[in-house]
């Protein structure tokens, strides 16, 4: 999470009713809570309907989210809802997740960028979304076993074998990109 | 470090060549202005009102289950309770006569204490009955019985004062 804010801060402006909490919410977890719900829901455009829903669940219940003893897990933990019922909510309707939706980019100057991307995002879409989303926040939100454990709610033994299965799994499906 | 770390090591420093979008700038304003219409638009909750209509929910939910056994209790004996003769079982209430508790003196002057408090006070009722027969002889006497009925057509229904009373 962002630690551009003191800890305090942003509890102190939900518990003041301050609307300006919005925009302290935003600065210290869109780029997660956005990261978490893109390799969730594999799809761009579903991240970010979801991330707005996320958003205004977060500003109705704001009175909770003030006493909060874990901010942060009380937010991915509505996150991890708001995902978990729109995927629900797709297999219902039987709408698949759009099969061209880049999630993810590789930087220019790699070469054949688009492809590796493509094989990137296929790999991690094939892993399971335990392993996947623990994949994603230690290798691109940079976090630490312990920081990713306090988020998900879970032992940090079990996010660290996650990320292990996971690991070897992407071994076997990109090995050849590798060799 | 084993060729499977080795492996393992290369797998990441893939998977960073890749990276996630952050959300744009679009989206960002998209979702702060939802979000502070939610804002707006949501009342600020009570801080007692949330435990407070738990209170009454749960309150309001034991004694509906408190109203559905007691009348589901009485549906399902009153079968077996109308125009039977019912049997008292009447326990002793005095101390001495309660050997079969197996604790100690206090013990069993509260069991006899709560078996003397269901118990009908038989001394009362009896001065209460002849209270009433008290009563009832000297508004005989005083005349106010029809004068003209025979001692011989005095209704069974009303005793005979000078009769033994079966409770003195």
């Amino acid at each position: 999470m962002d630690k551009k804010l003191p800890d305090n801060t942003l509890p102190a402006a939900l518990a003041r009713n301050d609307p300006a909490a919005v925009e302290m919410l935003w600065e210290r977890y869109a780029d997660d809570l956005f990261a978490y719900l893109l390799v969730v829901l594999c799809s761009r455009h579903d991240a970010e309907d979801v991330l707005q829903t996320v958003f205004v669940k977060i500003a109705q219940k704001r009175n909770r989210l003030a006493k909060a003893r874990h901010l942060d897990a009380y937010v991915f933990r509505i996150a991890r809802n708001e995902a978990s019922r729109f995927i629900e909510h797709r297999k219902r309707k039987r709408t698949a997740q759009a099969v061209n939706d880049t999630w993810l980019t590789v930087t220019e100057e790699q070469p054949e960028p688009i492809d590796l991307a493509e094989h990137i995002q296929a790999a991690l879409a094939r892993l399971p979304e335990q392993q996947r989303e623990v994949v994603v926040m230690k290798i691109y939100r940079q976090k630490t076993f312990l920081e990713i454990s306090r988020l998900l709610g879970l032992s940090q033994n079990t996010v660290s074998s996650r990320y292990r299965y996971g690991i070897e799994k992407l071994r076997t499906l990109l090995g050849d990109l590798i060799s | 470090m084993n060729e499977k770390d080795i492996e393992s090591k290369q797998i990441e420093e893939l998977l960073r060549k890749a990276h996630l979008p952050g959300p744009s700038p679009q989206l960002h304003e998209r979702i702060t202005i939802a979000a502070k219409n939610a804002w707006n638009q949501t009342e600020t909750e009570l801080s007692w009102l949330v435990p407070f209509g738990r209170l009454v929910a749960s309150a309001a939910a034991s004694i509906l289950i408190i109203w559905l056994a007691d009348y589901t209790s009485n549906c399902s004996l009153g079968q077996w309770s109308s125009g039977l003769a019912r049997t008292v079982n009447r326990q002793p209430a005095e101390i001495e006569a309660l050997p079969e508790i197996p604790y100690g003196p206090f013990v069993r002057s509260l069991v006899s204490d709560n078996r003397r408090s269901s118990m009908i006070d038989a001394s009362a009722l009896n001065n209460h009955v002849e209270s009433l027969w008290h009563i009832l002889d000297e508004t005989l006497q005083n005349g106010l019985a029809e004068p003209s009925a025979p001692a011989g057509d005095r209704s069974l229904l009303i005793p005979n004062p000078s009769s033994d009373n079966p409770y003195s």
